[in-house]
């Protein structure tokens, strides 16, 4: 066995703090009691850490920078500057994180510090981020315009036409339940359902979820829901999955509760199929008619995969990710070709603007 | 009340033990009190039939465990070693005593290597060497086979074995065989 491994988990597991509380967990709503002040680990570190042992850990470098394979996704400066509290900065071009930090790159190459991941609107031109718990900011890169969100608890995902954002609200007692923001003229609107289980924005502002949070019927037909936070509308949208086309794979994150559902242009999304070794293909749907239109194959290549947006221009924007890069794939749906549009350094995520912004 | 009954003495005798499981598989206090709430409401809506089975506290861990992997791969929270440490290693020694010193060096180097690890890998070391689960206790608590635990476990020793290499100095090979 490992001791050591095992003594330095316990000693880790001591700075854990009690996150339980019988209250919290009753509401049924999922309210929780006010967060637990973060106990900074700095802190703690800089008071135990003694002299001399620092010495014996490797010193870290400066991470490397993306690798750009493809126009129009500009080369990043190799100094990052530290984002200006207000102010336009320029339209991005993508924003990434990767174990080095958090980046925004501009269209003209400035590469910009951010505080925590940000979210980059398909357009590159809305910024999504948090400054601390119950802050979170929507900035217009290309002028004065920030909308605070009150209660954000963080930003999930940007409508295709970068007009909608949907967030996470954080306002008691509604913790972990959608809101939705419209960057036109910063209104925020709280849904009356809870988070569901495969979340998105459609360009009409209607959420996508998924309702059941324990669907683990592996090869049941999925059951999306259109839900205008406005209205109050709900429109179930039953999908079929032919066994044919998940090749033994289901719509079911291996062990996971949930779908990965994408919405794409005009009103097609798409519904990933796994297998237990992770994404094999992706089957989009057109969800006005329920129209089963297509099976992308995902090449069996080593590594993760994970898509992360379907643009009208670039096609689907996959990530496939090891320890040691990130390539950010773009996917033809009508060639089925791939090409890979720029390289991260190490695990990463990113958002990609698209190439017509 | 009745719907939750033993709900209350459940969370307050085992809150703490599932926090500090939460708090390794996370390695943030916010992160960790994310999941532990999110997986204590899921259970507390079938509590009664989850308490019919006789062991909530597994069915807890494995809602975290999935619900961990899930955020990791949705990338809502996305965990970085920490500029903080780097700031303070960069900052050079502070007084202390040798032991303080070498555990605090064994959390750091624990805490980024556990950090570079994919979810599922992260969860096996803690399920193995932390709440100490057999093979077969991990691969129910995980919902997985005992064969994907056991190539997981290689993987996340193999990786932990590169990035924190006196963590497993007293490592023996028995462990993945």
């Amino acid at each position: 066995m490992t001791p050591r491994l095992s003594k330095a988990l316990n000693d880790l597991a001591d700075e854990a703090g009690s996150y339980a509380t019988v209250d919290a967990v009753l509401a049924e709503t999922g309210r929780r009691r006010r967060r637990r002040t973060v106990i900074a680990a700095a802190a703690v570190l800089a008071i135990a850490l003694g002299g001399g042992v620092i010495a014996a850990l490797p010193k870290t470098s400066p991470p490397p920078l993306p690798q750009i394979a493809t126009a129009p996704w500009p080369i990043p400066e190799a100094v990052a500057q530290t984002l200006p509290t207000t102010g336009p900065v320029g339209r991005a071009a993508y924003a990434y994180t990767t174990l080095g930090g958090n980046y925004l790159v501009t269209d003209d190459g400035r590469r910009f510090n951010l505080p925590n991941s940000g979210l980059l609107s398909p357009d590159g031109r809305w910024l999504g981020y948090g400054l601390a718990p119950d802050r979170y900011l929507v900035r217009d890169l290309t002028s004065d315009t920030v909308w605070p969100v009150s209660g954000g608890m963080g930003g999930l995902e940007w409508s295709a036409d970068s007009r909608w954002l949907l967030l996470t609200d954080g306002t008691e007692p509604r913790q972990k339940w959608y809101l939705r923001l419209d960057t036109r003229d910063g209104a925020q609107r709280t849904s009356d359902v809870p988070l569901g289980f495969a979340d998105a924005v459609l360009p009409s502002g209607e959420i996508l979820y998924t309702a059941d949070p324990f669907m683990r019927s592996a090869g049941a037909d999925p059951l999306l829901t259109r839900y205008d936070p406005a209205t109050g509308a709900k429109t179930e949208i039953p999908l079929a999955a032919p066994d044919d086309l998940l090749n033994g794979g289901t719509l079911v994150e291996p062990n996971e509760q949930r779908l990965t559902v994408m919405p794409g242009p005009a009103s097609t999304a798409l519904l990933g199929v796994y297998d237990a070794g992770g994404l094999t293909g992706l089957l989009e749907y057109d969800l006005e008619d329920r129209h089963l239109m297509a099976r992308h194959e995902v090449p069996p290549t080593a590594g993760e995969w994970l898509v992360t947006a379907y643009h009208p221009t670039d096609g689907i924007i996959l990530t496939l990710c090891d320890h040691t890069r990130t390539d950010v794939v773009l996917l033809d749906p009508i060639r089925g070709q791939y090409q890979t549009a720029l390289t991260l350094p190490g695990k990463a995520t990113i958002n990609l603007t698209t190439s017509d912004r | 009340m009745e719907r939750y009954e033993g709900l209350s003495e459940f969370v307050l005798t085992r809150g703490p033990a599932l926090s500090r499981t939460a708090y390794l598989l996370t390695g943030d206090h916010q992160l960790a009190e994310d999941l532990l709430q999110q997986a204590l409401a899921k259970t507390a809506a079938h509590w009664r039939r989850i308490q019919a089975g006789g062991n909530p506290e597994g069915y807890v861990r494995r809602v975290m465990i999935n619900e961990r992997t899930s955020w990791w791969r949705r990338r809502r929270y996305t965990e970085v070693a920490g500029p903080a440490t780097d700031e303070i290693l960069a900052a050079g020694p502070a007084p202390g005593t040798g032991d303080e010193a070498e555990a605090a060096v064994r959390r750091i180097s624990l805490r980024r290597a556990l950090a570079a690890l994919p979810a599922r890998q992260r969860a096996v070391i803690v399920l193995r060497f932390f709440e100490d689960l057999t093979e077969a206790q991990t691969a129910d608590a995980m919902g997985s086979s005992v064969g994907t635990v056991k190539s997981q476990t290689h993987a996340a020793l193999g990786r932990l074995r590169a990035l924190a290499p006196d963590l497993l100095a007293d490592f023996h090979t028995e462990v993945t065989s």
